[in-house]
């Protein structure tokens, strides 16, 4: 993630284009570019995309699972867009326009890679709490863990998962994968 | 805190009176009313508002500290108002003649605890304030008889506990001698 210095307001954020593919977040006014992460990190937002997606499809729900594109603005002056999103089907979504949730999604995932440690474990931890986000998984191939976070009173309390423990979602109930499946994408 | 049902957008609470003087929060576009808390939750409040004065006058630091009138918008429509602010006096002038609501984190904030804000200031808030990026944020707790120094780092707060005699530990404010005791007790 690199930072560019360049002012915008939340309506240019909006129609920004710089003629690249690059994605931004936007903090307090600023781009942040989500740079290519490794082949590691895309491994397991794959795997997490599919198995979720084949979940929701298993159980009927009018839930849709998005890969990095749906940005969610946590606070007045923030996009985030986490690696993988988790929302209810609404009639609202008009087709055209920015893929920016305002109310909260049910789930938000985050792969951790080395430069983003402190921000999943800490200021997304801050963020997605304050926007209400109901469940929050921090994926961390560096420390081999499943941390999943689950919002109690507009705080989150954190349960981890290593090796071979099948995974607790308060979301997904009936899913049943270990911390390994996932660490691995496999 | 008693809660009503009509919903409001930000710009209606910024103009909102009904004859009362009873000051609400604003939650998700719902006024929350700030009752009268116990007295001992005053006897702390004014004790702390006349040692962060002293000491900001000792120091002659440009920052005001301020009692229960100050919000702080911490989402689209939700503005919080803690028992206690510390600021700079350029905040302070930038609020002189709109409404007391700040959109910039103010230096420092503390809560006192009452029986039906515990998990509120203790989780809620922590979580508000830190996502506003305020530095620091004091829980003083006569429930539990303890005093939370949350101290933000990259975006989350980390906790440290003082009870009893121990002198607590303020970034914001590093020379102030004070013991837990002395703040839960008001004097």
């Amino acid at each position: 993630m690199t930072q560019t210095k360049q002012q915008l307001t939340f309506e240019e954020y909006l129609s920004y284009d710089d003629g690249t593919d690059t994605h931004y977040e936007w903090v307090h006014g600023e781009l942040y570019a989500m740079t290519p992460a490794s082949w590691g990190h895309e491994s397991i937002v794959a795997f997490l995309f599919v198995q979720l997606y084949l979940e929701i499809q298993r159980q009927g729900l009018a839930w849709q699972v998005r890969q990095n594109g749906v940005g969610v603005r946590t606070i007045q002056q923030r996009v985030r867009l986490p690696d993988l999103c988790v929302f209810e089907e609404q009639l609202s979504m008009a087709k055209r326009e920015a893929a920016i949730l305002t109310t909260p999604p049910l789930l938000a995932v985050e792969i951790v890679s080395p430069e983003s440690v402190r921000r999943d474990y800490r200021t997304k931890r801050s963020e997605y709490a304050t926007f209400e986000i109901p469940e929050y998984w921090i994926v961390d191939p560096l420390a081999q863990k499943v941390s999943i976070l689950q919002l109690e009173e507009g705080f989150y309390d954190v349960r981890e998962f290593t090796g071979q423990e099948q995974i607790i979602s308060p979301m997904f109930t009936k899913l049943t994968l270990t911390a390994d499946q996932i660490l691995q994408g496999v | 805190m008693t809660q009503t049902k009509q919903q409001l957008t930000f710009e209606e609470y910024l103009s909102y009176d009904d004859g009362t003087d009873v000051r609400y929060e604003l939650v998700d576009g719902e006024l929350y009313a700030m009752t009268p808390a116990m007295g001992k939750h005053g006897t702390i409040a004014v004790f702390l508002l006349i040692q962060l004065y002293l000491e900001i006058q000792r120091r002659s630091l440009d920052w005001q500290v301020r009692l229960n009138d100050v919000g702080m918008r911490t989402a689209e429509r939700r503005v919080r108002i803690p028992d206690l602010c510390v600021m700079t006096l350029e905040q302070a002038q930038a609020i002189e003649n709109v409404a007391a609501i700040l959109i910039t984190p103010p230096l420092l904030i503390a809560e006192i605890i009452s029986p039906e804000s515990v998990r509120r200031d203790y989780r809620t808030k922590r979580t508000e304030y830190a996502a506003l990026a305020i530095p620091e944020y004091w829980i003083v707790d006569p429930l539990e008889q303890k005093i939370s120094i949350l101290q933000l780092e990259e975006g989350f707060y980390d906790v440290c506990e003082f009870t009893g005699q121990e002198r607590i530990v303020s970034p914001t404010f590093t020379e102030l001698t004070l013991t837990a005791d002395q703040i839960l007790r008001g004097v």
